[in-house]
């Protein structure tokens, strides 16, 4: 017997996000940014660290497609594993900011009363903080500026929003009759909250996830090119912070990784607006 | 019992001095009008009022546990396993991520010990029991692709699956069309006979009252105004109440016309009136109704009622 089977959330969330041109567009620079950074040893002409003697400053050719530094390094090389810094730093900010305001926000929205009560407030509290303030304060108690440390200090500025959304997620989802059904048959409070209200609560927490990889990524560009990054990474926001002071006569220096920057930023933004687009109609 | 919400306009007394049993393999149904109380109390049975609302005092005695002081893990011991409850809204009482199928196995494998294949197996039988046809195939469905009655037999083969003594029906039928309300009480009759399980019916239709209860509670205004057996309550009604509620059900012998709606509005339970809590809408109001409230006295063996028509002390 043939049964027609209704769509799932997921194929309708699909078709709704193909349907935008942009959303796709976000989605391929998504794509291709993380084959770039998984390949980055097969894929970049040079050593990025590795300094051409005799060839500092050597505009764009044909052996330097994106030309070279101060130090005489591959422009392009240093680029593509920059994308590797700017994704692990997005991807382990993006998880640790996940983790606590997800749980911070789950156990607010869950339980209520004063717990809820202490727990916005700390949220209030890191929230009224300029958070490149905040950053810069926690980048520069470490004496050594790891990559991790700087994941660190981003989780540690960006949880609030994650927490704020989980939380009115949990609110409006604990009231619905189905949360009632659960505590009756009995199961307990951490399976209701990570198991039923969770998988509920999750397409406005992967659309506020997404844009914060952007915000995450922006960061560690933004402290990198204040000088408070981690100096043996191949950072996007470092090369820029020595561009720009070249830029009237080796503008190839800057432009390049800055326009990295943008692009993946760009692309992050316009894949969380598809998600949530999609995962908006499709929660009806 | 005492359940009250402290909200801005003040105490909400919902429940207000409830005293009410269950007899072990009896239907009882709690009938009233719509903000009465009575879904709060049923509520407060397995403790799911949640703030504002607060179990203010009293005790629900359930095989000689306290279910208000017990701690929680004891409590989820009973909730599910001894004691369930089904809802008045099918749609939004099963979880729209997970299959059927695995919401009824989640409760099958918390209470029961069984894992795995042997569990499947129970899904696939206690959904049959139900109704759900052919449910070998139908348990990897998810909620939206059953109808409205189908849906609240899922929740019933939930609330079965580990054979309770209890099982609360809070208005299980309100929101179904009448030819599937007749099946979904046929079938809870039927597996109450069945599993010999005591039931407690909540809902505000005289009819299904009718077709299901052995005794019948009615609320009023937070408070249960008169007690007794089905038939006593529809051929000799004692609490003007009851008989207005009576009066007020279209029956196909009886004209429209002649059908009594009751005059004036529910009180509000912030401010309930002083004295017997019906006596503004009441037929047979006396001086005394407005001072004093009347006690649930025992006028004849087995029906109580709350009324200084028959001597209610107070």
């Amino acid at each position: 017997m043939e049964r027609v089977r209704p769509a799932t959330l997921r194929a309708i969330a699909w078709k709704r996000f193909k349907r935008n041109r942009l959303s796709l567009a976000g989605l391929a620079i998504f794509v291709g940014l993380l084959v770039t950074a998984i390949l980055a040893p097969y894929v970049a002409p040079y050593n990025p660290n590795k300094m051409h003697w005799g060839h500092e400053y050597t505009p764009p050719c044909s052996r330097y497609p994106l030309g070279t530094d101060e130090l005489g390094r591959d422009v392009l090389s240093r680029v593509i594993w920059g994308a590797r810094t700017s994704l692990y730093v997005g991807f382990m900010s993006v998880a640790l900011i996940m983790a606590i305001g997800v749980t911070i926000g789950a156990v607010s929205g869950y339980f209520g009363g004063w717990i809820d009560e202490l727990l916005m407030r700390i949220t209030d509290i890191v929230l009224t903080i300029p958070t490149i303030m905040l950053l810069i304060l926690i980048a520069s108690i470490f004496q050594v500026r790891s990559l991790n440390v700087i994941i660190l200090a981003i989780s540690a500025v960006s949880w609030p929003t994650i927490a704020r959304i989980t939380r009115s997620q949990f609110l409006l989802i604990r009231e619905l009759a189905y949360i009632d059904a659960a505590r009756v048959a009995g199961l307990s409070h951490s399976r209701i909250i990570f198991r039923h209200i969770l998988p509920n609560a999750l397409p406005p927490i992967i659309v506020a996830a997404t844009f914060d990889m952007a915000a995450a990524i922006l960061m560690e560009a933004s402290l990198s090119f204040l000088g408070l990054g981690d100096p043996r990474a191949v950072s996007w926001g470092q090369m820029l912070s020595v561009g720009h002071t070249v830029l009237m006569h080796a503008w190839w220096v800057g432009t390049f990784p800055g326009l990295a920057i943008f692009v993946t930023v760009l692309g992050f933004n316009l894949l969380g607006d598809g998600l949530r687009e999609a995962l908006d109609v499709a929660m009806r | 019992m005492k359940v009250y919400f402290y909200s801005d306009e003040g105490i909400v007394k919902a429940v207000d001095g409830v005293n009410l049993d269950v007899m072990k393999g009896e239907t009882l149904c709690l009938v009233g009008e719509s903000g009465c109380g009575k879904s709060t109390l049923a509520y407060s049975i397995l403790r799911l009022v949640r703030p504002p609302g607060r179990i203010v005092e009293g005790e629900i005695l359930f095989d000689g546990l306290d279910l208000v002081r017990i701690p929680e893990e004891e409590l989820n011991k009973i909730r599910g396993r001894r004691i369930s409850m089904i809802f008045q809204d099918p749609t939004s009482a099963l979880n729209p991520v997970f299959t059927i199928g695995y919401q009824v196995f989640e409760a099958i494998e918390l209470h029961q010990r069984v894992k795995g294949e042997e569990a499947w197996k129970r899904v696939v039988d206690v959904l049959r029991r139900v109704g759900i046809p052919s449910p070998e195939m139908r348990f990897r469905d998810y909620p939206h692709q059953f109808s409205g009655g189908q849906r609240q037999r899922i929740m019933l083969a939930i609330a079965l699956s580990c054979h309770p003594d209890l099982l609360i029906a809070d208005e299980p039928t309100t929101n179904l069309d009448v030819t599937i309300q007749a099946q979904v009480l046929h079938l809870i009759r039927q597996l109450k006979e069945e599993l010999g399980m005591s039931v407690l019916l909540i809902t505000h239709d005289m009819g299904i009252v009718a077709m299901m209860a052995d005794r019948v509670a009615v609320m009023y205004a937070g408070k249960i105004v008169e007690v007794a057996h089905v038939t006593e309550v529809f051929e000799k009604p004692l609490h003007p109440y009851t008989q207005a509620l009576l009066k007020s059900i279209p029956l196909p012998h009886v004209d429209v016309e002649k059908l009594k709606p009751i005059p004036g509005e529910v009180p509000s339970l912030v401010n309930p009136p002083p004295g017997c809590r019906f006596h503004p809408r009441c037929p047979h109001a006396m001086e005394v109704c407005k001072r004093d409230e009347p006690l649930l006295v025992e006028v004849e063996p087995g029906h109580q009622v709350a009324c200084w028509l028959y001597g209610g002390k107070a």
